[in-house]
């Protein structure tokens, strides 16, 4: 089944944008997996042995601090490539990573990724270009944290996530939110609750439904805007 | 907390804090132009990636080398400008700002000489979307980023060394957004400045409370306490726009988990092999 059918790789952008013959290359050597909610890819520390490129699923990369506590510091979806920098520069992971939401990833081996990386300049321009929407996204998360408000900082992160999940309904808990946010839990129940008021989000076991999407863009801070911005094609930006 | 002596970029003594300012403080700072940049020779060369080239492929660009020095505060790329120059800092730290739409500039990173300015040019961006200014005044070495974005294309090395910066900066900016969550204010400060006194190798940092309330994002009333804390127990010494650093060990345990997970990374960074 691997690398007969084209179409069951469709849905990760740096692949989708890539020739022809490049993504053929990846289709042989690599394979589809799906993921559950929550499972761990590199711990720190971790050699990087292979890379994935999200289909349907979300990544998220934490930093664990060392009295327990911790804070998110990017999420990817199916735009990215988790382990971008691993295929450069072959360097440990430095942070933890799990899946936020299961779903589709096509893995690859670093090792056959980097051989096809040395030969093809379509590829390393695409992950240059992908690592650097990725300096965007935790560069405008870090001056966010410092500056504002938990609720705009949890309506941010919530876009991002919807955005990736293209799914209304996301299956997260408070406890998740508040480690990925670095927030106490008590606070994430008391921001979830108010935008449950204002019938912006409905909450249900553990689970997020998205109402009001509009509202939810209202209420984010800047960076939301900032980080689509960088995402986007240059040809949108202006 | 453990010594960082096998810091590559600290070897040339910021680790003692009684080393004397090194000689480029002396040199007249003028602002750079075609006419005051000078080919640099290698012993003018200061920055740890020009340093870590190969013998061959340093020689290959020195031609296109040029010394240009930075007053502090002066901007090297403001938001949108095109990235004609990229510069390897010598002795001056470099701090990139985002502007925030309530006017704040808050810093996302510092560079020293253990990087370079301008790396997103590159890879591929066609104008800065951070603001970047000197923090301390210093030389740099100036290339065209066009000659090294073609070097940078084909040359395996030079693009595993770079990338393998581009990587730490982003360890640095990461582990800052980690930061800014959990830490207090007197732990980022502390953590700020030794990351400003590594990179720019003199105890006597030019530096208004004003100036590290922006940088951090903190309000100007926290950042005095808490350096008024440190100042009381004699781990530096506050003069009018001033900070001078008196007991980097001190301050080194009074900063967070960050500064040393920092100094892991950097650390490896230049112990790291080349893919090929």
């Amino acid at each position: 089944m691997v690398g007969n059918n084209t179409l069951v790789f469709r849905g990760n952008l740096i692949l989708d944008l890539l020739p022809e013959a490049e993504r053929r290359e990846i289709f042989s050597f690599g394979k589809i997996v799906t993921l559950t909610n929550e499972e761990t890819i590199y711990h720190f520390g971790d050699v990087i042995t292979h890379l994935y490129f999200p289909l349907n699923s979300t990544f998220s990369t934490t930093s664990l601090m060392e009295d327990g506590s911790s804070a998110e510091i990017s999420l990817t979806g199916s735009e990215g490539l988790i382990g971008v920098f691993a295929s450069f520069d072959n360097q440990p992971s430095r942070y933890w990573t799990n899946t936020l939401i299961g779903g589709k990833a096509v893995k690859v081996e670093i090792t056959a990724l980097q051989r096809l990386l040395s030969e093809s300049v379509e590829l390393q321009t695409a992950l240059l270009e992908y690592s650097r929407n990725l300096m965007s996204q935790i560069s405008q998360r870090a001056v966010c944290n410092g500056r504002h408000s938990l609720a705009e900082r949890f309506c941010f992160w919530l876009l991002l996530v919807h955005d990736s999940a293209k799914n209304d309904e996301i299956a997260l808990t408070h406890e998740t939110i508040a480690r990925k946010l670095g927030a106490r839990r008590a606070g994430i129940t008391n921001v979830a609750g108010a935008l449950q008021t204002s019938e912006t989000i409905a909450y249900n076991r553990g689970t997020i439904k998205i109402i009001n999407r509009r509202r939810l863009e209202k209420e984010s801070c800047e960076c939301y805007s900032a980080v689509r911005n960088a995402l986007a094609p240059e040809e949108l930006k202006l | 907390m453990a010594t960082n002596t096998a810091l590559k970029f600290e070897v040339r003594g910021s680790l003692n804090w009684q080393t004397p300012p090194i000689p480029s403080a002396r040199v007249p700072l003028v602002k750079p132009s075609f006419k005051s940049a000078v080919l640099p020779q290698l012993d003018q060369v200061n920055n740890e990636l020009l340093l870590s080239l190969s013998r061959e492929a340093f020689f290959n660009l020195q031609p296109e080398m040029r010394t240009v020095y930075f007053e502090r505060g002066q901007t090297i790329y403001d938001i949108g400008d095109s990235f004609d120059f990229v510069y390897f800092p010598n002795n001056m730290v470099a701090s990139r700002l985002a502007l925030m739409e309530d006017g704040a500039m808050i810093e996302v990173g510092v560079v020293g000489r253990e990087g370079l300015l301008g790396i997103a040019a590159l890879i591929g961006a066609n104008c800065a979307n951070n603001m970047t200014i000197a923090e301390t005044g210093g030389s740099a070495i100036r290339i065209r980023t066009k000659v090294l974005r073609d070097i940078f294309r084909h040359d395996f090395k030079l693009q595993s060394l770079l990338l393998g910066y581009y990587h730490d900066f982003l360890t640095q900016i990461s582990q800052r957004a980690a930061c800014r969550c959990r830490h207090s204010v007197a732990q980022q400060l502390c953590t700020w400045l030794l990351q400003v006194h590594d990179r720019a190798g003199i105890n006597d940092l030019a530096l208004t409370q004003e100036t590290i309330a922006n940088r951090l994002g903190a309000r100007r009333a926290s950042i005095t306490v808490a350096i008024n804390e440190l100042e009381k127990a004699g781990l530096l010494r506050c003069k009018r726009g001033h900070i001078v650093i008196c007991n980097r060990a001190g301050l080194e345990d009074h900063a967070c988990e960050c500064y040393s997970l920092l100094n892991y990374s950097i650390e490896n960074a230049f112990n790291s092999s080349f893919i090929q």
